[in-house]
């Protein structure tokens, strides 16, 4: 029973007490502070907020507003005025709507990074693993006391790792080129934010990549390799040549987006890194070419570049045309012009075609040009036959002794 | 001669009437000057309250000097200001015991009425507007008192201090 009149004791202060902050008397002057003090807090947290499940809570939190303070609306609009209730609240909404696209867009952006990030990181990891089995195998190849036809089979395998790793490189930046070329400014500077939020590390950051790239192949360009062919340092010639093309074409989206604030020093140093690798690979591969025209006793006069190399194929192939003119009764010319026809034929039309068409070793134009100089020269150096002339003048001098022997009778 | 009187006071009377057609007063009736909402200012150094909002600035000293006395050093933080509809201006700020209703004359706020609210001096006093009537809120306690400008409407007249 006691138990009983306690309760309701309580029960009854709970009641008063309810009753009495249900009557609790409100400021208008505190409603509109109440109310600007929160709206100013949404209003900082839409514009800081850093995701769009953050945004998707804010707008719930500004449907909560507008329903907690609809019962004032006429303080509010004295309150608020020039502005009112309604387009407080509108303005926060809409504020949280831009606020949502633009997070919209930088997650995705930030997942499209980050997806380009990994591509990149494999690059890396296989680029590495090219880079390690290219080595041994030129390392097992210095070293190597075995017989000649083990170490071919070394050389070969060499070479076709070398291959391999180049056919790699150009996919990689060529799928480099198609994932940055024609980013609008938005998207880059989207991704350079995102990129300068330090989700990408130094070893995964495509300038780094690429660096590392060209110093690489430059330093195996400039190291004496003799396991290597002509056609290697033409395949490594069309790589750099790429590998130019592709800078002139993203160089500048990549340095924006990844550069930060080295910007200025990766520009520098990529640019002049090129530089080098450019030279490196076109004094290699002139020089190969060089060596192998020598071996097939094609003696051309000097060239270091697509010019050159084609002034002095043209002016070989017009002397000899020349020549053979002038040496018709020799054979020695048509050697020399099935010499020459062979490695045009077999070498530069056939093996290294891909390679001088993409690396613009000679153009297309310039390897019609000796076509048709080539046909003259073979015109010119096929040996002639006489067996008709001199039919022809055994038939005369029979048919003028023939007359004369019938006028004596 | 009574001819002459006639005209002369006919034309006076005929002047008197067109100079007052003339100076007729043009007058705008049912003016609402209410604030929708109390302003709350804050007194600057100088003692002057400045309500940006509805154009005026005033030295609150006079206010202390009358509510503390002149030798009070009393200040206060905030001020509490409305006008009702018919153009009076309610005064009141934390440990008054009045609330000043003053009367915009050229220049000066003149006290129509000084209504005593409290014997132990305000703690959380606030304005609200309620139709033709102010409202006095005491937050701590929620009392209520509707005030115009001639003193308490809802509580005995007796408790209106002139």
């Amino acid at each position: 029973m006691r138990r009983l009149t306690s309760f309701s004791i309580l029960l009854v202060a709970f009641l008063v007490l309810a009753v009495q902050n249900a009557d609790a008397q409100q400021s208008d002057y505190q409603i509109s502070r109440d109310f600007q003090e929160q709206y100013r807090s949404l209003d900082t947290a839409i514009s800081s907020a850093i995701s769009v499940v953050e945004i998707d809570s804010l707008i719930n939190e500004v449907d909560a507003l507008e329903e907690e303070f609809s019962e004032h609306v006429t303080i509010l609009n004295a309150a608020l005025y020039p502005n009112n209730f309604e387009e407080s609240i509108e303005d926060l909404r809409s504020d949280a709507r831009v606020a949502e696209h633009k997070l919209l867009i930088i997650e995705n952006q930030n997942e499209r990074l980050s997806s380009l990030t990994n591509e990149v990181s494999s690059y890396e990891s296989e680029i590495t693993n090219l880079n390690t089995r290219a080595e041994s195998l030129r390392q097992a190849i210095a070293t190597s006391e075995d017989s000649e036809r083990q170490l071919s089979g070394l050389v070969e395998r060499y070479r076709s790792s070398m291959e391999e790793r180049d056919e790699f490189i150009l996919n990689m930046i060529d799928s480099l080129l198609i994932t940055y070329e024609d980013l609008s400014p938005e998207a880059v500077s989207e991704l350079s934010e995102g990129a300068e939020s330090g989700e990408i590390d130094e070893q995964e950051n495509p300038l780094q990549i690429m660096n590392t790239i060209i110093e690489s192949n430059t330093q195996r360009l400039k190291s004496a390799d003799e396991a290597l062919d002509t056609e290697d340092y033409l395949r490594m010639y069309v790589v750099q040549d790429r590998f130019n093309e592709v800078w002139s074409q993203i160089g500048d989206e990549l340095l924006a987006i990844y550069g930060g604030s080295d910007h200025a020093n990766w520009k520098s140093e990529i640019s002049n890194n090129l530089s080098d690798y450019r030279a490196s690979a076109s004094r290699n591969m002139w020089q190969s070419l060089d060596v192998h025209l020598e071996e097939q006793n094609v003696d051309l006069d000097a060239f270091d570049n697509n010019e050159s190399f084609y002034n002095a194929l043209n002016t070989f192939v017009t002397t000899a045309t020349e020549e053979s003119r002038q040496k018709m009764l020799t054979s020695d010319n048509y050697e020399e012009f099935e010499n020459f026809h062979e490695f045009w034929n077999t070498k530069i039309k056939n093996d290294w075609s891909q390679f001088i068409q993409e690396g613009e070793v000679l153009t297309m134009s310039q390897i019609s040009t000796i076509d048709n100089e080539i046909v003259n020269w073979r015109e010119e150096a096929k040996p002639r036959s006489f067996l008709f002339p001199i039919l022809l003048g055994v038939s005369l001098l029979i048919i003028i002794g023939l007359i004369i022997v019938i006028a004596r009778r | 001669m009574n001819l002459q009187k006639v005209t002369t006071t006919t034309i006076c009377l005929l002047s008197i009437l067109i100079a007052g057609t003339s100076c007729k007063t043009f007058v705008v009736q049912d003016v609402n000057y209410a604030y929708q909402i109390e302003s709350v200012l804050t007194p600057g150094e100088d003692g002057m309250v400045e309500d940006l909002r509805h154009g005026i600035s005033f030295d609150i000293q006079p206010f202390l000097n009358e509510e503390f006395g002149e030798d009070s050093e009393q200040e206060i933080r905030e001020v509490r200001l409305i006008r009702n509809s018919k153009g009076f201006y309610f005064i009141t700020a934390n440990q008054f015991n009045h609330v000043y209703v003053m009367e915009p004359t050229e220049g000066e706020l003149k006290l129509k009425r000084k209504i005593e609210v409290s014997e132990e001096g305000l703690s959380s006093p606030a304005f609200n507007l309620r139709e033709a009537l102010v409202q006095l809120v005491e937050m701590d306690s929620n009392r209520i008192l509707s005030l115009n400008e001639n003193g308490i409407q809802e509580r005995n007249e007796e408790e209106d201090q002139s």
